[in-house]
């Protein structure tokens, strides 16, 4: 096998050029897939790093508090406003090696790039590899990556929002919101045997037999408590101000809750690639594209995915064990899957279930150029919500051997 | 405000009895796999040997399950060493040397009401200046060599240094564990290890509660 035949994603004109090991295939191109393109130019850092006399250079990371994940940024400043911001994000690249491993041992490293995000990925990966092989999972297996990713949205939005009231000082509401983020996770250890859904999803298949029927009530009894935690947050004038009006992006391009909260309907599971229009799953927007709204948007969604898990729950019977079938055959698929951050596009190159190409364009690369846009010209206290609130995960970026 | 005062109220404790009492949640499978049951099992991880599940290996993914099981118990992890002097305050600085996010996540958790670590006398901190630990998280990526090395100098006498989760002690399936720079005194494993496999590693390490 060539391995300098690697997959990439570039921009040709008005199509998305997908290089593989076998072939070329070309896709109509996303405004997202632009953005993700240029955001690349962003990510070491050395997009900007040209002293600038007139301005203050911050460095933060790429190991500090406040941040989860090893990160460097270069703030320039121009008295209290940031007049520039460069990230350079490969500290930590993994480069997991994919490529020459068997589709179910690239499945277990998939479903770790990012491990808030597993179910997603997962659910990504096990898609191409249903399309390469030519396997319909069944309707339940179907069924449980909708509850899987759904409970994960939840968890995630709601860790998102605890980040943002941290960051506001409201530390009671914080830490209730903390601690609701726990509830969920045990749940879905509860449920799936992992806090994390690692183990869970498999190609035609799922590893784990699944028990549902308590389910549906213990995410409405999550969904209720935030709904309740967020009526008191947001009676605090203190925590509106300080989101209102932070760190403003209305760009068409981003993904994920920050571009509904541009206003722009773009969600991937509109798409269909699971069978939510069997269900009411409904859009949610906002349209100021500030703090704020992306926490709006996230609220709206932490209560629809409690809906949508509890019409999955009631029209499952249970979702029995199997194995990852062998894929057979070869070629490759490109998936979009929503990830709590928003749409992921994952390419999967298969050869008689040996992996030949992986790449993936994260919800992080889409929007980090937004982030970067947004935060300049705020001023050097907005950096914690502009970053929070678009929910970065630096592991998803990097590359892949 | 006092919403926030009657929700506490009408909310009790949270917080666990941990390490007074038992967990009152295990993650099934980030616990040991043990043998219940017949049958040839193909680990992903090589982490069964003659029959046993090494934990500086497994990475809790269940493909075992069948022929084994989890065993349910939180103490898996190796504490190769114990510093008393730290016992009445204990103070982490955490490391992502390559992580996929979820092993920063339970280190995190540890904050949260529930398990309120604290309680215990363990703190966090965002300098290894002030620092008895140093938790590194994650496989051990090129770019953060020079950075771990820098924390861990830059770190007071005596110091201890802990591999949480399975990329950290052996690097799993992702790549190399810390052990080519540091030698770890603790290792803490699952993948992720539990919030509370994490604590009772923690608590062990600094000479108990
Ligand atoms: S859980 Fe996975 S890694 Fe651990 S022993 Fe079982 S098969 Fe191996
Ligand atoms: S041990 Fe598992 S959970 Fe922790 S960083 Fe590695 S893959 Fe993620």
């Amino acid at each position: 096998m060539d391995d300098s035949l690697s997959a990439v994603f570039t921009i040709e004109g008005e199509m998305l050029c997908v290089k593989g090991h076998q072939s070329t295939r070309l896709i109509p191109c996303t405004l997202q897939e632009v953005s993700a393109h240029e955001n690349s130019l962003f990510l070491t850092g050395k997009a900007d790093t040209r002293e600038r006399p007139d301005l203050f250079r911050f460095n933060l990371g790429p190991v500090s508090g406040g941040l989860l994940e090893s990160v460097r940024m270069d703030v320039y400043t121009d008295g209290e406003r940031m007049a520039h911001i460069s990230p350079d994000v490969l500290f930590k690249n993994r480069q997991p090696a994919m490529k020459s491993s068997e589709a179910p041992a690239a499945l277990l490293k998939a479903e770790r790039i990012n491990g808030a995000y597993s179910a997603a990925f997962s659910t990504a990966f096990c898609m191409a590899a249903e399309e390469i092989g030519g396997i319909e999972p069944p309707h339940e297996v179907k069924l449980a990556r909708i509850l899987m990713t759904e409970v994960e949205r939840i968890a995630n939005h709601i860790h998102v929002i605890a980040k943002l009231t941290e960051g506001a000082s409201q530390n009671v509401a914080a830490q209730h919101l903390f601690a609701l983020e726990e509830r969920t996770r045990r749940i879905a250890s509860e449920h799936f045997g992992h806090r994390y859904f690692f183990g869970v999803n498999g190609i035609g298949a799922l590893e784990r037999g699944l028990d549902t029927r308590s389910l549906a009530p213990k995410v409405e009894g999550v969904a209720h408590e935030f709904a309740s935690i967020w009526e008191d947050l947001t009676s605090s004038r203190l925590f509106l101000d300080r989101l209102q009006t932070t760190c403003r992006a209305d760009y068409e391009w981003m993904v994920g809750p920050a571009v509904r909260a541009a206003d722009f309907r773009y969600d991937s599971r509109l798409s269909g690639y699971l069978p939510y229009s069997d269900l009411s799953f409904e859009v949610a927007t906002d349209d100021t594209g500030d703090v704020l709204s992306r926490a709006l948007v996230r609220q709206k969604e932490i209560e629809i995915s409690s809906i949508l898990v509890d019409e999955v729950c009631h029209s499952m019977k249970g979702a029995a064990r199997g194995s990852s079938e062998k894929v057979r055959g070869r070629g490759w698929a490109v998936k979009r899957v929503e990830t709590p951050g928003g749409d992921m596009l994952m390419l999967l190159g298969l050869a008689d279930s040996i992996v030949t190409d992986f790449d993936i364009r994260s919800a992080s690369a889409a929007n980090l150029l937004a982030f970067v846009q947004s935060a300049t010209s705020g001023i050097l206290t907005d950096f914690t919500f502009g970053w929070e609130s678009f929910g970065f995960w630096i592991s998803e970026l990097g590359g892949y051997s | 405000m006092r919403n926030w005062v009657l929700r506490g109220v009408k909310k009790g404790r949270v917080t666990t009895r941990f390490p007074y009492g038992e967990p009152e949640s295990v993650s099934p499978w980030s616990t040991r796999p043990v043998r219940t049951g017949e049958g040839d099992v193909t680990c992903p991880a090589d982490a069964i040997e003659d029959g046993e599940v090494r934990m500086d290996r497994c990475i809790s993914c269940g493909r075992c399950s069948g022929p084994f099981s989890p065993e349910g118990k939180i103490d898996i992890s190796v504490i190769g060493r114990v510093e008393k002097r730290f016992r009445k305050s204990f103070t982490v600085f955490v490391i992502d040397t390559g992580s996929c996010g979820a092993c920063n996540l339970e280190v995190k958790t540890l904050s949260n009401p529930i398990y309120d670590a604290h309680r215990l006398g363990i703190n966090f901190t965002s300098t290894p200046r002030h620092a008895d630990a140093l938790l590194v998280v994650g496989t051990l990526a090129e770019g953060m060599k020079e950075p771990l090395m820098r924390a861990y100098e830059a770190m007071p006498e005596p110091k201890l240094v802990m591999a949480a989760g399975t990329c950290a002690i052996s690097g799993g399936i992702l790549g190399e564990g810390v052990s080519g720079l540091l030698k770890a005194d603790v290792l803490i494993p699952g993948c992720p290890p539990t919030p509370f496999t994490i604590l009772d590693a923690l608590v062990k390490a600094k000479g108990g509660p």
